[in-house]
């Protein structure tokens, strides 16, 4: 978040609606990976804890892809093929780890106890981002700086062209996935499968096949919010997973875990809680929560929820199991 | 624990705008054995799981002797008296089969304190009487710690009680014919030993009102009798109220006091087997508008 | 005298059993007597993920929950010590060891009951997420509140332990009191284990709605087994505050919970030799990777580090890429023991679960758990 921690500009219009956008770019991206999350959960009634790290490996991948095409050096209309060329490759590494993750980790476990699939994707969570600490050596690589720099003003909003970028396509993806859902016959199936998946098996789904592709669509937002993370920070890691996993998860169950649109409503809350929030907190006596402690509220947030509203949220009722 | 009456006044459930159950009354004195009835998904186990406290009833009043008792939550339930079998059973089944039992007469393993028994029923804020019931936590933490300090020095006491809960819980295999397969997993059991050895797991809770659901469910002839014979034995001799949910009718009409029928969540019939037997409307329930129709013809 | 041992273990004799531990104890206190300062060290470790093995064993073992912020109830304890005692610590309390170490047991305790309190009942899965939330929740707390934790710099000089004029300071003397700690550590375990406590977490796990609907309150022996836990947790920090003197937040990082989860899960879950087991390969074993004696030995293969590498320039030459050369044979055993250690954690993690979900050395209970069929079989199979 770099231009948060400016001057305490308290009251004045300007600081404020920087600060509504910057909640916005975040909670783009906390929706996106949410997204993944809640449709799992959906289907599996499972955290899939790796799903931070499927978004780290697509940063990586979309680093990867920048730099192969020329990195630092791209410019003009190649600038925008390569980033292109990025989120695509992006989707495909998180997707494709998501399948061979579901395959390995968690498809042998479905009908496990329910604590085995929860320590397999915990298993998975640390390999996936030990491997790449391990290849990195644990350093951050830098994102290439050829995103065109300048920002659009519409009344006290100033929204640079990156951000802009972000928010965009990140809409634009949530509009494919909803489309995606609602209006083709895999979506159909997946719908089925999260409703009942023993009565979709009749109805001739293809569960295997269906849980699958649950995976990969919702790998495939994440693996874009990585490039969009990427180019909006600069510095990636490998542990970069690991925070924004728990709060898309926070945002998922902010939502309604198992909802759609529920996770990208979340996303958003979180995002300006985090930005708006705590500068209104701020704004109280007594209170100074530096940057730091921003991740402490979306785990406050977490806790606060499922401590008064652990069914009203989640739909379900006391007997059932998963 | 004595027999319990229970009183149940305009109980309804909704799940998310379906109607499970709707304004179901009855009553069933202390000692009796009531049958409860009806065709598929007329809601008989809803009813038992808003007894039990696994779902919370969305309207009307549950009345356990002289208490009110909707809303509690399933482990106080238990201690007041409310015990019960499932349909599909669900032992504890990588424990042996005493070990089921004794998990059954835990609340009465008394050493270190009994759990609090908050017969206070929460209010729609749960949340927040949560927070409330913090008041209550020192004493909670340190009856807590007096459990664990008595599990881990094993005073005399404990040992005693102990004692007394296995020998318990062998007399109550003993009682529902699974004297010798104390040590046996309970997963590897035989069908009809299982049913069985879930009837004594819920006798070991010392109900006063005991909730059968289907207990003769895949039982072949034999079986089912014995069970009936146990379910009398049972009445006779722990003194509890008995409601059996009950497909064959044979069992119901033999074993029942009182039937209650339920169709599509509402109460349709109640009485004597009798009684029950000849009302048009179970009938029609059970069979369709058609056999009714059929069945008058044919009789004066 | 248990009555629940005999009858469980009816047929499997306990004769022998009872003489098992003493005389495996026996053994390993003579090792001080045979082994090294390095290897007395390294046991120290592994004695120390033995204790945090089993307290965290209580809860994912016995009650079933999965707790993976542990490293927030070893800090607790850590720094209770650290605060308390240490000359450097923004309160300067001076304090003496013996009296703090309840002290930090039982605020590490406290934190797993607030912890615990909202979370606990509800399903198992939040408490997964909410306990690693808090993990790290711990370690920004420990960098930034400067003015309670001494923030990045840390905490040094931390108090050790004196038995009257008698000070515990060699290799050997922590080992034999990590030795005691984790000895005590598991009786307590083991008598819960086959206590109506212990019973009711079993029966927690098989189906808390059943286990409620018997009677068993299963938000207080959830945070029963969360506060034991957690208590351990806070133990081991006193005693490896004190053993290492000198705490900063980088070794309370999310990699401690990492290590007891995997000696507790990879070692066979609810049980005992597990952990030990558990934590001798898991914790032991890379420590001795790191040992120089280990590099002196591996640094003889430097020629099959050349063949090797030898192997990879022949791949690189016919697909052109940057793949990278092995490193100094000598240092293979450092390599293998940082990172890459979590890489095979995680992966054994995962194939424990997809093949031996009961663990290297299975609980009795847990290895009948897991051959889960939900057909009956005859009985007297596993009596």
């Amino acid at each position: 978040m770099p231009p948060v921690d400016a001057p305490h500009l308290a009251l004045s219009v300007g600081f404020w609606s920087d600060q509504f956008v910057n909640g916005l770019t975040t909670g783009s991206l906390y929706a996106l990976i949410a997204l993944g999350y809640t449709m799992v959960y959906g289907v599996l009634k499972m955290i899939n804890f790796s799903h931070g790290e499927v978004f780290m490996l697509g940063s990586f991948a979309g680093y990867g892809v920048l730099a192969a095409m020329g990195g630092d050096d791209i410019s003009g209309v190649m600038v925008a093929v390569t980033i292109l060329a990025a989120l695509i490759g992006a989707m495909a590494v998180s997707a494709g780890t998501a399948a061979v993750v579901e395959r390995i980790a968690y498809r042998p476990l479905r009908n496990a106890p329910r604590l085995a699939p929860l320590i397999s994707a915990i298993g998975v969570s640390i390999f996936l981002q030990y491997l790449v600490l391990d290849q990195t050596d644990a350093r951050a690589k830098f994102y290439p700086d050829i995103f065109p720099r300048g920002d659009f003003s519409a009344g006290p909003f100033d929204i640079t062209y990156i951000q802009t970028f972000l928010i965009a396509s990140s809409l634009a993806m949530m509009v494919f996935l909803y489309v995606i859902i609602q209006r083709t016959r895999m979506g159909r199936a997946i719908r089925a499968v999260a409703e009942n998946p023993a009565n979709a098996s009749l109805m001739g789904v293809d569960v295997n096949r269906t849980i699958v592709m649950v995976f990969v669509l919702g790998a495939a937002m994440a693996g874009v919010a990585g490039v969009l993370h990427g180019l909006f920070f600069q510095t990636i890691r490998g542990s970069m997973g690991f925070l924004p996993g728990i709060k898309a998860f926070t945002a998922a169950v902010l939502g309604g875990i198992g909802s759609i649109p529920g996770a990208v409503a979340g996303g958003y809350a979180l995002g300006l809680a985090e930005t708006v929030g705590r500068e209104l907190l701020n704004e109280l006596p007594g209170v100074d929560l530096g940057n730091q402690w921003r991740d402490v509220i979306a785990f406050s947030l977490l806790v606060t929820i499922l401590i008064f509203r652990p069914t009203g949220i989640f739909a379900e009722r006391a007997s059932s199991r998963a | 624990m004595a027999a319990g009456a229970l009183s149940v006044r305009g109980l309804g459930m909704q799940f998310e705008g379906l109607s499970a159950l709707a304004d179901v009354s009855m009553e069933v004195p202390a000692g009796e054995i009531h049958g409860l009835i009806g065709p598929n998904g007329a809601g008989k186990t809803t009813f038992f799981n808003c007894l039990t406290g696994f779902y919370r009833p969305t309207a009307g009043e549950l009345w356990l002797d002289a208490q009110r008792v909707d809303g509690l939550p399933t482990h106080v339930l238990s201690a007041l008296g409310v015990s019960r079998t499932f349909q599909n059973i669900r032992l504890f089944a990588n424990m042996t089969a005493i070990e089921n039992v004794l998990v059954g007469s835990h609340i009465h393993i008394g050493v270190g304190g009994t759990d609090v028994l908050t017969a206070r029923r929460p209010s729609k804020y749960a949340a927040l009487e949560r927070m409330l019931s913090l008041r209550g936590a020192p004493r909670a933490a340190l009856q807590g710690v007096v459990e664990l300090a008595g599990a881990v020095g094993r005073p005399p006491a404990v040992r005693r009680a102990e004692m007394e809960a296995v020998n318990t819980a062998r007399t109550l295999l003993g009682a529902v014919g699974l004297a010798g397969k104390e040590n046996a997993l309970a997963r590897n059991l035989p069908y009809g030993d299982q049913r069985r050895l879930e009837v004594a797991r819920a006798l070991a809770t010392r109900p006063g009102l005991l909730l059968l659901d289907e207990p003769t469910a895949g039982m072949n002839p034999q079986e089912s009798a014995a069970m009936v014979g146990l379910i009398r034995r049972i009445r006779d001799q722990f003194e509890t109220t008995v409601v059996l949910i009950e497909h064959q009718m044979r069992v119901v009409m033999g074993v029942c006091e009182r039937i209650t029928v339920l169709d599509y969540g509402r109460k349709i019939a109640e009485g004597t087997p009798a009684e029950v037997q000849r009302d048009t409307r179970v009938i029609e329930a059970y069979l369709g508008t058609r056999a009714v129709k059929e069945a008058g013809d044919g009789s004066p | 005298m248990n009555p629940m041992r005999q009858l469980g273990d009816s047929t499997v004799g306990r004769l022998p059993g009872a003489a098992r531990w003493p005389l495996f104890l026996a053994l390993v206190a003579m090792l001080p007597f045979l082994l090294s300062d390095v290897w007395i060290q390294m046991l120290f470790f592994v004695g120390l993920f033995i204790v945090l093995g089993l307290g965290l064993n209580v809860v994912v073992g016995f009650a079933g929950l999965l707790d993976l912020g542990y490293v927030a109830f070893f800090a607790a304890g850590a720094y209770s010590l650290g605060i308390m005692t240490s000359p450097g610590s923004p309160f300067d309390l001076d304090m003496n060891f013996w009296l703090v170490l309840p002290l930090g047991v039982l605020i590490a305790a406290s934190f797993g009951v607030l912890l615990g309190l909202p979370v606990l009942p509800l399903r198992g899965d939040y408490l997964a997420i909410v306990t690693l939330g808090f993990g790290e929740i711990i370690r920004l707390f420990l960098v930034n509140r400067e003015d309670v934790t001494a923030g990045s710099q840390g905490l040094s000089a931390i108090a050790r332990p004196e038995i009257g004029s008698f000070q515990i300071e060699t290799f050997t003397h922590w080992f034999y009191f990590i030795l005691i700690a984790a000895v005590i550590v598991g009786f307590i375990a083991s008598r819960l284990r086959d206590s109506r406590i212990g019973r009711a977490w079993e029966a927690i796990r098989e189906d808390e709605d059943v286990a409620a609907a018997m009677g068993v309150n299963k938000v207080k022996y959830k945070l029963m087994a969360f506060a034991i836990g957690a208590s351990v947790g806070g133990l081991g920090g006193v005693l490896y505050a004190s053993f290492i003197g000198f705490i900063n937040p980088a070794g309370f990082s999310l990699q401690v919970s990492i290590d007891v989860i995997a000696v507790v899960i990879i070692g066979g879950m609810g049980s005992t030799p597990g952990v030990i087991l558990g934590s001798l390969v898991l914790i032991g074993f890379p420590r001795i990777l790191q040992f120089k004696e280990t590099a002196d030995f591996l640094g003889k293969f430097e020629w099959l580090r050349d063949g090797l590498n030898g192997i990879v320039a022949a791949f690189d030459t016919v697909i052109p890429g940057s793949i990278g050369r092995l490193p100094a044979a000598s240092e293979w055993g450092r390599e293998l023991a940082d990172d890459t250690r979590f890489i095979i954690f995680g992966a054994l993690l995962v194939a424990i679960m997809v093949l031996r979900p009961e663990g290297l050395v299975p609980s009795r209970r847990r290895q009948l758990e897991f051959e889960t069929e939900d057909l009956p079989v005859p009985a007297g199979g596993a009596a």
